[in-house]
């Protein structure tokens, strides 16, 4: 399943193509248009992990979930460059926070549990279906 | 099916030339791993593969039974050597241990801790990892994020990550038998291979508290290389989580010495 915006830039590539030798017709507008009415907005998901509560603070772990079907979020032993260093990051590449984390502090002066503080992020993207 | 010790002075003999160093025993309480790599052919890890392959079903404990050439590997003089140095010579075999497969087209576990959340910070139980197989990271390794053996998470609360920044995906040669304390956050990943990975867990128990240091011990390499424990980061984490993390691990530290903590460390 692709996004509204790689289907559109698809299309503009093909269009300039057929500018180009003069073939463009009402085809390729109706094509366009029916690209446009079968848009869905959907959710893509972002959990981080961040060494402290605020946004500035480095990365421990990451999870991407696509809203695709059977798309699983797996640990890859591959994982090689993270794509941002902060949460900020995140946010600067349109990511928008919607839990931050909890940073009331722990009582416990002495056990440690979980690792990092959990920001969970989303993008609203139109997908062509 | 009952517990196996180590047999007495032979057991002795054979691992003492392998007892682990100082520097060693520091670094597995920092991150709560030793990977030991011995010398068995290619061949016979290859059988063992073989056998387990021709295996009718999973025997659970009775794997042991079903491919007595494991007695061998755990046997191995290194494996003997990390373990006493780890748990005190007089350790046991448990009577649990399990054959993990990993099949092609596998999806990765989970993160998760065994056992259940009544956790302490000593060296009680070490998880002995057998892989009878090259395993690649196309191979689905078992990974795990060093320096988690100190956290007690109920694994649901675990579920919402994916990939650690300073996760450590065990790739290793046939043969290699990954030594992990027991509550070390760890996973099996995809096999996006061709071939199924198999690993051999067995846990290995502590039967007395230590009342001396049980490895290759000497206290002026210790007392050169305990500064480690306050100032080596095994992962990215909070300064405060860091602070009693120094703390748990000096905990530890000082159990295995066989000292109270409120006596001096070497």
């Amino acid at each position: 399943m692709k996004t509204l915006n790689t289907q559109i830039e698809q299309w503009i590539h093909s269009a300039q193509k057929k500018i180009d030798n003069d073939s463009i017709c009402q085809a390729d507008l109706d094509y366009l248009s029916s690209i446009l009415q079968s848009q869905h907005i959907r959710q893509r998901i972002l959990y981080i992990h961040a060494v402290t509560p605020s946004i500035r603070s480095q990365l421990i772990a990451m999870s991407l979930h696509e809203p695709i079907k059977d798309q699983i979020a797996e640990i890859d032993p591959d994982y090689g460059e993270w794509p941002y260093r902060s949460v900020h990051d995140a946010v600067l590449d349109g990511w928008q926070i919607v839990q931050f984390p909890d940073q009331r502090a722990n009582f416990d002066d002495r056990e440690i549990d979980i690792l990092g503080y959990e920001f969970i992020l989303q993008k609203l993207e139109a997908y062509h279906e | 099916m009952s517990n196996i010790k180590p047999s007495g002075e032979l057991q002795e003999c054979n691992f003492v030339d392998y007892l682990l160093t100082d520097e060693e025993m520091i670094t597995f309480v920092i991150h709560g791993y030793h990977i030991v790599e011995t010398d068995f052919t290619s061949e016979f890890n290859q059988s063992i593969y073989d056998e387990i392959e021709q295996l009718d079903g999973n025997p659970g404990d009775g794997i042991l039974d079903a491919v007595p050439k494991l007695y061998q590997v755990y046997q191995h003089p290194k494996v003997n050597g990390a373990l006493a140095s780890l748990l005190g010579h007089h350790y046991e075999m448990s009577g649990h241990r399990h054959c993990h497969v990993n099949p092609v087209g596998s999806r990765s576990q989970g993160w998760h801790q065994d056992g259940v959340n009544q956790r302490h910070h000593q060296i009680q139980t070490v998880l002995a990892m057998y892989y009878p197989q090259d395993v690649n990271s196309d191979m689905g390794p078992t990974v795990i994020v060093p320096g988690t053996h100190f956290r007690n998470a109920p694994t649901d609360q675990m579920a919402t990550y994916t990939n650690f920044r300073h996760q450590l995906p065990l790739t290793v040669k046939a043969g290699t038998v990954a030594i992990t304390h027991y509550d070390i956050w760890h996973a099996a990943s995809r096999n996006k291979g061709d071939r199924t990975r198999y690993m051999l867990k067995f846990l290995f128990n502590r039967t007395n508290d230590p009342d001396q240091p049980w490895w290759n011990h000497d206290p002026v390499v210790a007392k050169r290389e305990i500064h480690r424990l306050d100032s080596e980061r095994a992962g990215a984490c909070s300064q405060s989580d860091h602070y009693k993390e120094r703390g748990l691990r000096r905990q530890m530290w000082l159990h295995l010495l066989g000292q109270k903590s409120s006596k001096r460390e070497e």
